[in-house]
């Protein structure tokens, strides 16, 4: 595999976490947070799934996710469930950076960039939103 | 579940030339994703020095703004966010091309912006960022696309 099939699937492993991750912290939280932890959770499934079609649409084998993911635990109270929610969505964020980052390599890559900014993006404004704050450079802080 | 076979994603590529672009804000390109290879470009000390402008006239827009309590501490976060995206632009691009980031011009200061136009304005400031990203190759290239995401925050913040 290239750099870029590399840096894809490492996408994709952080959605299938990101996918795992959402409802171990959503029974933690109620109302608006618990709402909000439901369309997160929404929207990393979507993208797994989308991002799964394209890889096995390029000819590779997508990465499946893990039985278990035993560094999320324990989510033992809303603190805790939005901290967990914040490392999910930086993680993603940092994994959709690096791969924009790879296939920036080279002036191809044009749409695989496109969707890895959509992802980026799409993780770092949902980080803020648990965050209440921003980070200057999504992805890599 | 069985995925079904598929003809190479090369050999289907070398056999009809297809390359599949897509726009900056991520519209998806079907099944088919160019993931091939091309030139790499030299850094572009143009688009970096226009990025240094446009951070610029975003630190100018929230001098004009004054406020307390929740949204002040807010502004100011999303300030040192600006000064942060200017430095790292600066010493992009005169890494690039040893350019002058003297040459940019300063904006003149405008009449106070609203919360609703700040957040507009880094909505905007999140797509030309995107874009430029994509004209860019290297580290230049995901520099631009984290400052990107981050404005984008940033008006999610300010909704």
């Amino acid at each position: 595999m290239s750099a870029v099939d590399d840096a894809w699937q490492a996408a994709l492993a952080a959605e299938h976490q990101a996918a795992f991750g959402y409802p171990l912290l959503g029974p933690q939280l109620s109302g608006a947070q618990r709402d909000l932890a439901r369309s997160c959770q929404a929207a990393h499934e979507a993208l797994r799934d989308a991002t799964e079609q394209r890889i096995a649409a390029a000819g590779l084998t997508p990465v499946p996710p893990k039985g278990d993911y035993a560094a999320l635990y324990p989510v033992d109270s809303a603190t805790a469930a939005r901290a967990l929610a914040v490392r999910l969505e930086s993680a993603c964020a940092a994994a959709w950076r690096y791969l924009y980052a790879t296939a920036a390599e080279s002036s191809g890559n044009r749409a695989l960039r496109g969707q890895a900014q959509q992802a980026l993006t799409a993780s770092a404004v949902r980080a803020a939103r648990w965050r209440g704050s921003s980070v200057p450079f999504p992805g890599i802080s | 579940m069985t995925r079904p076979s598929r003809p190479s994603r090369r050999g289907f590529l070398a056999g009809t030339g297809l390359a599949v672009l897509g726009a900056a804000g991520g519209v998806t390109a079907g099944l088919l994703v160019d993931r091939s290879p091309d030139e790499v470009q030299p850094p572009n000390p143009a688009v970096l020095l226009a990025a240094v402008g446009a951070e610029r006239a975003l630190l100018r827009h929230f001098d004009t703004v004054s406020g307390g309590g929740s949204l002040h501490r807010l502004l100011q976060q999303i300030r040192a966010d600006h000064e942060a995206h200017l430095a790292a632009l600066l010493a992009a691009a005169t890494l690039a091309a040893g350019a002058s980031p003297s040459a940019v011009p300063t904006a003149a200061l405008g009449p106070p912006m609203t919360r609703d136009e700040l957040r507009a304005a880094e909505s905007a400031a999140a797509r030309a960022a995107a874009q430029r990203a994509l004209t860019l190759t290297g580290p230049d290239a995901a520099l631009l696309a984290s400052i990107a995401a981050c404005e984008a925050t940033h008006a999610e913040l300010l909704s």
